[in-house]
């Protein structure tokens, strides 16, 4: 338990090391939830819209993007 | 330039991105605990002692901060030259990323920067050039909130991204051209890497993580945008009709 302890306090400079990793993973950490639910509540919404209105997903398709959407028949 | 045309179309794109994503998550997953595991087994510099652990998560983000804006001068030109849409969000959705880990480069470095030299925060070359990629990012940003037709607001930032591009230069040779207190390169310079592998090879796992990391993001954040397009389109369509 002392080692554990002993190796935390990183020589006295654990208040310069362990923000350092806290404040950068935290980071990666919260962008990445932010990220998976926008992701998943604009997935959840585009699909009602198009079962909603399945004729207008072309035109809304180029509009969104700027091309045209080729597909093949 | 073949591939990037083939890669303009949204619907092909998001057939890719889906089919990807999963497989750089799971290599972000695995780089970043094998990285980190490593980094807080590694020893410590026999010169700066117990602070230089700080280097871990300092380095890679300072990568990724310069890499990132790069990404976005990139895209940006293939956006304004080609009008390619894909580009244009790419760049677009890649800038908050950016922004924080040049906030984590900042705030690692002056936590490194307390105990090593003294002080916290300096106006030395590096440190100035870094933090005004920071506000660099931050105007990026705001130009996309500010702007409301995506056109515009999208060659706006696009022109910012290319003329900021100017600073990732200056701040890679900083350390050569002006006599700066930050320690110059040790792994990108003439004559190979100058630190012993045992604390090279965790800071090589969790750059290449933090790399994964980023286009894991990006293809999410990329998929994400494409549809909120699409939304605010049928919406706007449903409004008329």
């Amino acid at each position: 338990m002392n080692a554990l302890f002993d190796y935390l306090a990183m020589g006295g400079f654990a208040w310069f090391i362990w923000p350092a990793y806290a404040f950068t993973l935290g980071f990666m950490i919260w962008i990445t939830v932010a990220t998976v639910r926008s992701l998943r509540a604009n997935r959840r919404t585009l699909e009602q819209l198009e079962q909603a209105a399945p004729h207008r997903q072309r035109r809304a398709q180029r509009a969104a993007t700027g091309t045209a959407e080729v597909q093949a028949p | 330039m073949a591939n990037l045309h083939w890669l303009a179309n949204p619907g092909r794109f998001l057939r890719i991105a889906k089919a990807v994503s999963p497989v750089l998550a799971g290599l972000t997953v695995v780089l970043l605990a094998v990285g980190l595991a490593l980094s807080l087994q590694a020893p410590v510099d026999a010169v700066q002692g117990t602070p230089s652990k700080v280097l871990f998560m300092h380095v890679p983000s300072a990568w990724m901060s310069m890499f990132i804006w790069g990404v976005m001068a990139v895209a940006s030109a293939v956006a304004l030259i080609w009008k390619h849409p894909v580009a244009d969000i790419a760049a677009k959705v890649s800038a908050p990323l950016g922004a924080g880990f040049t906030a984590a480069t900042l705030l690692t470095g002056s936590l490194w920067g307390k105990p090593t030299w003294g002080t916290f925060w300096v106006w030395d070359a590096r440190l100035t050039a870094e933090l005004i990629l920071l506000f660099l990012y931050i105007g990026y940003i705001a130009i996309w909130q500010a702007i409301e037709d995506p056109q515009r607001a999208g060659k706006a930032a696009a022109i910012l991204a290319l003329v900021g591009s100017v600073n990732l230069p200056i701040i890679h040779f900083s350390v050569d051209w002006w006599n700066t207190l930050h320690q110059p390169a040790s792994i990108l310079r003439d004559g190979g890497a100058s630190i012993d592998a045992s604390m090279l090879i965790p800071l090589l796992l969790l750059a290449a993580g933090f790399q994964a990391f980023y286009f894991t993001l990006l293809l999410w954040r990329m998929e994400a945008e494409i549809a909120g397009r699409k939304i605010r389109q049928l919406r706007l369509l449903s409004a008329q009709a």
